[in-house]
């Protein structure tokens, strides 16, 4: 492939890698496992890029690409990754608005959603991400009707979590 | 505000706060090799195509045949050996084609789909090799029983002794025996090999095909 196109894809992604760290977030527990699928989605994205025309967005391409490798292709590697709980929450506060009851809250939602399957996982993601229910269902390949039913139904079961 | 919305606002907030990867980075990683379970899956394919042509090409000079030449059957072996072939070509054509069809830009349940029926048409030809070692078994061994001098002459000896069903029994349970062997062996190695490589893959597609259902 031309160094051209290398450079171009090259350049995109690393405007938009925080789609792919994002899908990481949600599909790996550990720091090495961020790593790995973090790379496989980057070959897969480069293995499909020379068939993107640019008639959508880079982005709304990436989300598809990326999240098909987290759901599909990636095949979770062997090696011994860190049993070391990954903190997902360990950035993500400013102290002004510090607020003990709701970061408790937060990081229980997040070990919750770490426990839905690869496909509620997906939809979360999307529902996080402002997608609408046209885009998830076209990039899962459900209904749109469905996807808002599977939906509601992941929330119920996130707040039954929260309080059970 | 509770439970998705709280981690909304949360997910939102904190964007930006991954370590990001250079473009450097991003080059070196686009010059690796991909471990993906579709090129784990095409590679152990094509080592199965080869596997077994490489079965029935051995099984051409093998002693066995050599002695089945001698008893002058080819009318009934080259249909065999000729649907062998045609097989193998239909099979691995077919193969390839669902492969290239496999997108990481399609939907989610279309290149899950596309997976399986990739995966499939290796599943049918091993299938196709078994059923086709079973019937050639059986046909060997009616050749055998008719043509071979020494097993005639052994029945022939068993028969005069009032044996001749027993030797018979014997011989069908034999060949049995291993046929059951022989399947059983390959149905493990599939439960081991596709048991680990395809659960998930089987589990989100029951998923996506449940949440349309």
């Amino acid at each position: 492939m031309s160094a051209n196109l290398e450079q171009s894809f090259v350049q995109q992604l690393q405007a938009n890698q925080n789609i792919i760290h994002k899908i990481c977030r949600l599909y790996t527990s550990g720091e090495d496992e961020h790593k790995d699928l973090f790379q496989e989605i980057t070959i897969q994205l480069w293995k499909a890029f020379p068939k993107f025309r640019g008639e959508s967005k880079f982005s709304t391409w990436a989300y598809r690409v990326a999240l098909n490798t987290a759901i599909t292709l990636y095949r979770k590697s062997t090696r011994t990754v860190s049993t070391m709980e990954y903190d997902t929450t360990k950035h993500f506060f400013k102290e002004e608005d510090y607020n003990y009851e709701e970061e408790e809250q937060i990081k229980l939602m997040y070990k919750a959603v770490h426990q839905l399957n690869d496909i509620e996982k997906a939809l979360v993601f999307m529902y996080l991400e402002d997608k609408d229910y046209e885009e998830i269902s076209e990039t899962l390949g459900i209904s749109e009707v469905n996807a808002r039913v599977k939906m509601n139904r992941i929330k119920g079961k996130l707040k039954k979590i929260l309080n059970p | 505000m509770e439970g998705l919305d709280l981690l909304k606002k949360d997910w939102k907030k904190n964007e930006n706060s991954f370590e990001q990867v250079s473009e450097t980075q991003i080059y070196k990683m686009i010059h690796k090799s991909s471990s993906s379970i579709v090129k784990w899956i095409f590679i152990i394919s094509l080592l199965e195509f080869a596997l077994w042509s490489l079965i029935a090409f051995c099984m051409k000079d093998s002693e066995v045949m050599q002695k089945f030449n001698s008893y002058h059957v080819e009318h009934i072996m080259l249909p065999f050996t000729v649907i062998g072939y045609i097989v193998l070509v239909y099979f691995f054509f077919q193969f390839f084609m669902n492969y290239r069809k496999i997108s990481a830009t399609d939907n989610s349940r279309v290149l899950i789909s596309n997976i399986i029926k990739t995966r499939k048409k290796v599943y049918q030809y091993v299938w196709f090799n078994i059923i086709y070692g079973i019937i050639s078994s059986i046909i060997v061994t009616y050749i055998q029983l008719t043509h071979d001098q020494d097993i005639i002459e052994m029945i022939h000896q068993f028969d005069q002794d009032g044996k001749g069903t027993l030797i018979y029994g014997i011989y069908f349970l034999m060949v049995f025996v291993f046929m059951a062997l022989f399947v059983g062996l390959i149905w493990l190695f599939y439960r081991l090999i596709y048991g680990v490589l395809l659960k998930r893959l089987y589990k989100n597609y029951e998923e996506l095909k449940k949440i349309d259902l």
